[in-house]
């Protein structure tokens, strides 16, 4: 169960990301596909990994839905030759990107997690708390 | 309507998901440390192929849909970089040197990889 749901969340992720390179600009040559589908997807799995904790669910699911789909969606070796593809023409702008990735990736699944640390409810304080 | 690259590609990266798993599942019976080896061994494992496959499929020959399968598709599933991302967080939250060395070996080596290629092919 845990390949199938794999292997359809790899196949709906995979589409997701070349529909979207599709239709997001590169202006100047710069891959402002592969950043958004990065960015977006790292806040995805951050957001994912939190709410997953706070709701359990069947393995095969959170396996499929973060593994599979937000696993696929992003990508590390498109992100590596579009650097050095750009690099050839544009240095600085290739250096932006590899900051704005590296630096975005974890800043964004890190906000994913509080955000939803932020939303879940919480136990109501005590009167000894407030009063403090 | 799904087109047919669409579908070349999905297929590919539901493979990679599933080769990603897999590796995953194997290296965590070998490595115990908190490093993430799976992670940094598929993604730069992934470079290197990719860039393999963009000299093969799209300098030399043109070969669009091997290219969409096995680029766009494998490589693209295979690899990953919300995974990484959210390693980096965890890392960072133990040991922040770990997480920087982790975060810093994969890029220079995975830009390493994937600028060298085209010496060699």
């Amino acid at each position: 169960m845990t390949y199938i749901a794999l292997f359809l969340g790899g196949v709906l992720g995979g589409m997701l990301r070349y529909t979207l390179g599709l239709v997001i600009p590169t202006p100047d040559s710069f891959p402002l596909d592969t950043l958004v589908i990065n960015l977006s997807g790292s806040l995805a799995l951050g957001l994912f990994y939190g709410f997953a904790d706070i709701h359990p669910m069947k393995p095969w699911l959170r396996t499929g839905l973060s593994t599979g789909v937000i696993g696929a969606f992003t990508t590390f070796s498109t992100f590596c030759t579009g650097v050095d593809a750009l690099g050839s023409t544009h240095l600085v702008l290739a250096a932006a990107y590899v900051l704005a990735s590296i630096v975005g990736g974890p800043l964004l699944a890190f906000m994913g997690d509080r955000i939803i640390f932020a939303l879940s409810p919480r136990p109501a304080r005590t009167t000894e708390e407030m009063s403090a | 309507m799904i087109c047919r690259a669409e579908l070349f590609v999905g297929v590919g990266a539901g493979v990679g998901a599933v080769a990603r798993y897999s590796v995953g599942l194997a290296m965590a019976k070998v490595n115990q440390s908190p490093f993430p080896w799976a992670t940094w061994l598929i993604n730069l494992i992934g470079t290197l192929l990719l860039a393999i496959f963009v000299q093969t499929f799209t300098v030399h020959h043109q070969d669009p849909n091997w290219w969409l399968v096995l680029g766009e598709g494998f490589c693209g599933g295979f690899t990953t970089f919300s995974t990484m991302s959210v390693e980096t967080i965890r890392l960072f939250r133990t040991d922040w040197l770990v997480g920087v060395v982790y975060i810093g070996s994969s890029l220079a080596l995975g830009l390493f990889l994937a600028w060298m290629i085209q010496f060699w092919i």
